[in-house]
């Protein structure tokens, strides 16, 4: 797979020729080698007069892709997802506080974690999670009322009724059956940035890990709309978020565990991570025009 | 009069390029079914993972164009040896990455959402994935090659993995040079 930036036009022809001859003589059906005559000729014409249309390519022998044109790899991508910037100023505190909550992951709360997955049922522990994940309707409508996003608000009570009522309290999640109803969460977090707020700065906390300056206010503001939160008992109150917290860290973990395994640079990887995912839930939201029209 | 059966001989031909050209969701679905069988398979050796991995996918990942993606400009600051050493340990720790299998309890069920076309030669094709009671979006962008549609970019939870390989990679490339990288790529292979 050699690569070469610029090849003359006889290489190029040169070794068309070739992939055309192996072509014929390996292809059975003179329909198909027909069909890939025409197709190689068309891209040698445009080629030849030097066309820089959608894609130029030239093929070696192994019908290996050589060249392409230079803009698509390096071509801003098309929704600007994948260059979300972050800034970093405290990044020796946050490398510091991304190994120490990586020693902890590993050490302490994978095999707790592991340990509650194996005395708790799958269906218990699914179970649970959707019970918990349901409990947080208020405040994803809350939110996307803040955002003046009526659509999703609307699409968001519309799943709470469902899996409230078919769904058993929430126990069961019978709306994962229409796509249409996914891809509704958000979180005050969201709601700072559609307000006009920017990130600040990239923060790493001791377990919960990821954030920024304006996510970590939002947070808080979470935590006021989380139902759990005006329980009188506080012992009630404790031992509900730990059976969230443990119930869904398996697979947060796991996720954690998959990034860290195929990063070169885990901190970046999971700097970047957490900034395109934001950034996702924010453009989502600017895009819409009702939103315009309010702000 | 017998019909004249050489009048049908141009539809035939046709014929002929038109099934050449699959649907790309249904080709990409059918790859994604595939690596879901490699990865549940807990029979599989790990070398043998890698390699059916490598078969399953080749078809339709277009690797030489992912890799040299994911260094964006920086693609000129390797020559041209370095740019294929580059190719291969970047295609290796791909594939080795997902060639340690998962546990086979609970296998993810895929939703085909949508294939929206983003330009001129660039498709979008949209899942959601289901796994273990969570839902969650992993979306494939392709583009149209020599080889037929080629997944360039995938991108989990909204996350790409392209621009996220881009970014570790750049910050590598600001503190060290092509050598640094290519030998970090060498020991994360050979770890994994």
């Amino acid at each position: 797979m050699t690569t070469a930036h610029h090849f003359s036009l006889a290489t190029a022809l040169a070794t068309l020729a070739l992939t055309l001859s192996a072509c014929t003589t390996t292809d059975p059906d003179p329909f198909v080698a027909a069909n890939h005559t025409m197709r190689l000729s068309l891209i040698s014409v445009e080629e030849a007069e030097g066309d820089t249309g959608e894609i130029d390519y030239v093929v070696d022998a192994n019908q290996e892709l050589v060249t392409l044109d230079d803009s698509f790899f390096e071509e801003e991508f098309d929704d600007d997802v994948a260059l979300v910037e972050i800034s970093d100023p405290i990044e020796p505190f946050n490398r510091a506080m991304f190994a120490f909550n990586d020693w902890t992951y590993r050490r302490i709360l994978r095999p707790v974690s592991r340990g509650y997955a194996q005395i708790m049922p799958n269906p218990m522990e699914e179970g649970i999670d959707n019970f918990f994940s349901n409990l947080l309707f208020p405040s994803r409508l809350v939110n996307h009322t803040l955002q003046a996003d009526f659509v999703r608000a609307g699409r968001e009570t519309q799943r709470f009724i469902y899996d409230s009522t078919a769904g058993l309290l929430g126990f069961m999640k019978p709306s994962a059956d229409f796509p249409e109803l996914q891809g509704t969460g958000t979180d005050t977090g969201v709601t700072l940035a559609v307000w006009g707020l920017d990130h600040g700065f990239y923060v790493v906390w001791p377990i919960l890990g990821p954030s920024s300056l304006r996510d970590s206010v939002g947070r808080v503001g979470d935590g006021f709309l989380n139902p759990t939160f005006y329980m009188q008992s506080n012992e009630a109150k404790i031992g509900l978020n730990l059976v969230s917290f443990l119930n869904s860290s398996d697979e947060l973990l796991e996720g954690y565990f998959v990034l860290k395994d195929a990063s070169l640079d885990p901190y970046i990887g999971m700097r970047d991570a957490y900034a395109q995912r934001r950034e996702q839930g924010e453009v989502s939201k600017r895009d819409q025009t009702l939103f315009r029209v309010f702000f | 009069m017998k019909f004249p059966i050489y009048l049908l001989l141009p539809l035939t031909i046709l014929g002929a390029g038109l099934s050449a050209q699959t649907d790309p969701q249904t080709k990409l679905s059918a790859t994604v079914n595939e690596v879901i069988e490699v990865l549940y398979d807990t029979g599989l050796a790990k070398a043998d993972r890698s390699s059916r991995l490598q078969t399953a996918i080749e078809d339709d990942f277009s690797f030489a164009v992912i890799a040299r993606r994911a260094l964006g400009r920086n693609w000129n600051l390797l020559d041209a040896g370095q740019q294929t050493r580059f190719v291969d340990l970047f295609t290796d720790l791909l594939i080795q990455t997902y060639s340690s299998g998962f546990a086979a309890d609970s296998r993810p069920t895929i939703q085909w959402v949508s294939q929206k076309e983003l330009k001129k030669n660039y498709l979008e094709i949209k899942s959601l994935v289901t796994l273990a009671g969570n839902t969650f979006p992993i979306d494939y962008r392709l583009v149209q090659l020599q080889e037929g549609w080629q997944v360039y970019d995938v991108l989990v939870e909204n996350v790409s993995l392209v621009g996220n390989y881009r970014k570790q990679f750049s910050s590598i490339l600001q503190k060290g040079d092509a050598e640094d990288l290519l030998d970090q790529l060498e020991k994360k292979v050979a770890e994994s």
